[in-house]
């Protein structure tokens, strides 16, 4: 990662008023809140798409039987096909959310910024399960009219696959709530709250790690604990994301805004 | 040892109390709220609000909310006075 | 760099520009003004949590009006005297984190450090009474697979055993923090911080107990 040192042809201060994201100094101040916006486009198309087109809002049940599961898949083929494809266009702004917390991460410890780096993988580990399941449940669509059981494999399959990654997501919420609240850090990038909010994030995640054992009840992957609590909470740590790289990305403007300043 | 148990005695009279209300709601529990197959009773009821009343307490002098903003003063009493009267609602439907 | 709310820290002077108008730069409100234990940021956390765990208590009732008798039947194989034993070993360890806390602010460091290690101790405690509770259990063969009361029980309690645990590492560094010489900067914010979670275990569990022992 480039170190974030104002380049020499920056344009001079006094030029552009402080509070405008142009003449950035290089710091793509602009492209980093694309990025947190990148959250908001992900809810508005999973919520749609994955979840309300689908019909999976509230879920099929672990319990359901294969030939409810299939009549699922047959009565609304194409609505579901047509959702999930359009949650795995929201899926994919994951990406430049993960990458955009690890670069501004990377402030905090500019010259080893390890944890920026195991946030980062962790992101992009946990990106692609995200998109797998989502593939599984494509093909669990595709071909309603196969024997129920298929059917119902695919889909434990995919359902599964989206809840059982959370330790992977949690290990994410959990370095960035500590790279967020340790003390010796060049700058405080992230406000401390967003530090304890991480730390919650990721203990919530925990619960959805019972799924293997039930077919009912809260700990089943239709139950509170796991399907609404992990969406909720992923849905809170995206809006917090949103907020702080926002504030953060605009900070280090200001940062280097002052310092040309200081310099002329 | 003796002048800092002097000089939080608030502290320590809600202690005590919060051991015996432990025990009080250990004895409704048993002379009350198990009567088998009568479901909803005044016992189990007690025995939620007892609850509150005492997590009120580790919050607001434990805690130390009681000596804090207004905010947080506000937050948690609303909490406590929600959550109570929801369990006990659904506790008194679902029997 | 950030200490406690009342201290935020700003690298350097704003230009008045680039001030936008929040809540910090008005006049103090009435809402805000006052100490928050440990720091703000905290309370994102121990509200977060409490919370949640006002929605496992819902649950629990919820499951129990599903099944009044298997619930019932569950509550006796609980043993009472276990929950009243740890519900005064949480509430003790309480009162002597708020002693040790009001010796800290007396300075009477080896005193607090002493305090904070009984709490330690009433934590520990907790969990190897725990552990044979649950040892009891298994041994009866009752599983989380019974049935729903028994899984919410193992699940619940077993969440809680992680605060719980996290807690005791909390009070360690804390009785770290009392025997330090000197006291760093940041003590104070980590000491009620610390504080603070070992208080929400014992409130936590005040809910728990009376849920699972008493009224199910």
């Amino acid at each position: 990662m480039s170190t974030l040192t104002p380049s020499a042809d920056a344009p001079p201060t006094g030029a552009s008023p402080p509070t405008s994201v142009q003449g950035s100094f290089g710091l793509s101040t602009r492209t980093q809140i694309a990025c947190a916006w990148a959250g908001i486009y992900l809810i508005v198309l999973v919520v749609g798409g994955w979840l309300v087109m689908t019909r999976f809002i509230p879920p099929m049940g672990a319990n359901d039987s294969a030939q409810q599961i299939a009549d699922h898949y047959r009565d609304n083929t194409d609505v579901i096909r047509a959702g999930l494809v359009i949650g795995f266009c929201g899926w994919a702004g994951w990406g430049a959310l993960t990458a955009v917390i690890a670069v501004q991460m990377n402030r905090m410890h500019p010259k080893r910024p390890v944890l920026a780096m195991i946030q980062l993988i962790s992101g992009a580990g946990g990106w692609i399960f995200l998109s797998a399941a989502t593939i599984i449940l494509i093909v669990a669509s595709f071909r309603p009219e196969r024997s129920p059981e298929l059917t119902q494999t695919l889909h434990d399959l995919g359902w599964i696959m989206l809840f059982i990654t959370v330790p992977i997501f949690s290990f994410q919420a959990l370095v960035i709530g500590v790279a967020t609240l340790k003390r010796d850090v060049a700058r405080q990038v992230y406000p401390r709250w967003f530090g304890f909010l991480n730390i919650w994030v990721a203990i919530l995640f925990v619960p959805a790690l019972f799924l293997p054992f039930f077919k009912t009840g809260p700990f089943s992957w239709q139950g509170a604990a796991v399907y609404w609590l992990a969406f909720v909470v992923f849905f809170t740590w995206i809006l917090a994301m949103w907020v702080v790289i926002r504030a953060a990305a605009k900070e280090e403007l200001q940062e280097h805004v002052e310092a040309a300043a200081a310099q002329a | 040892m003796q002048q800092i148990v002097r000089n939080s005695r608030a502290s320590v009279v809600i202690w005590a109390a919060l051991v015996v209300a432990t025990l009080a709601s250990w004895w409704l529990g048993i002379h009350e709220g198990g009567a088998p197959g009568d479901g909803a009773t005044v016992g189990g009821v007690a025995v939620l609000v007892i609850t509150f009343v005492k997590v009120w307490f580790v919050g607001r002098h434990f805690m130390d909310i009681r000596e804090s903003t207004l905010l947080l003063r506000t937050i948690f009493d609303a909490y406590v006075v929600l959550l109570c009267t929801a369990l006990c609602v659904l506790y008194l439907v679902t029997s | 760099m950030l200490g406690t709310d009342d201290e935020e820290v700003q690298p350097l002077p704003r230009p008045a520009v680039a001030a936008a108008p929040t809540a910090k730069d008005g006049p103090p409100s009435r809402w805000t003004s006052g100490h928050v234990p440990g720091e703000v940021g905290l309370w994102i956390f121990i509200l977060g949590d409490m919370l949640v765990f006002g929605l496992f208590f819902g649950i629990f009732i919820v499951q129990r009006g599903d099944g009044l008798e298997e619930f019932r039947a569950g509550r006796e194989t609980l043993s009472t005297e276990f929950g009243v034993a740890n519900t005064v070993l949480l509430l003790t360890g309480s009162i002597l984190v708020v002693l040790g806390m009001r010796a800290v602010r007396e300075n009477r460091r080896r005193l607090a450090s002493q305090l904070l290690l009984g709490a330690m101790a009433t934590g520990t405690m907790f969990a190897i009474d725990k552990a044979i509770e649950w040892g009891e259990k298994f041994g009866d063969g009752l599983n989380p697979g019974t049935n729903d009361f028994y899984t919410l029980y193992f699940a619940f309690t077993g969440i809680h055993l992680v605060h719980l645990l996290i807690g005791m590492v909390a009070l360690g560094v804390m009785v770290r923090l009392t025997r330090r010489p000197t006291p760093g900067e940041h003590d104070q914010a980590l000491l009620e911080s610390g504080a603070t979670f070992w208080h929400l275990v014992d409130l936590l569990w005040l809910v728990l107990f009376p849920l699972f022992y008493l009224v199910a």
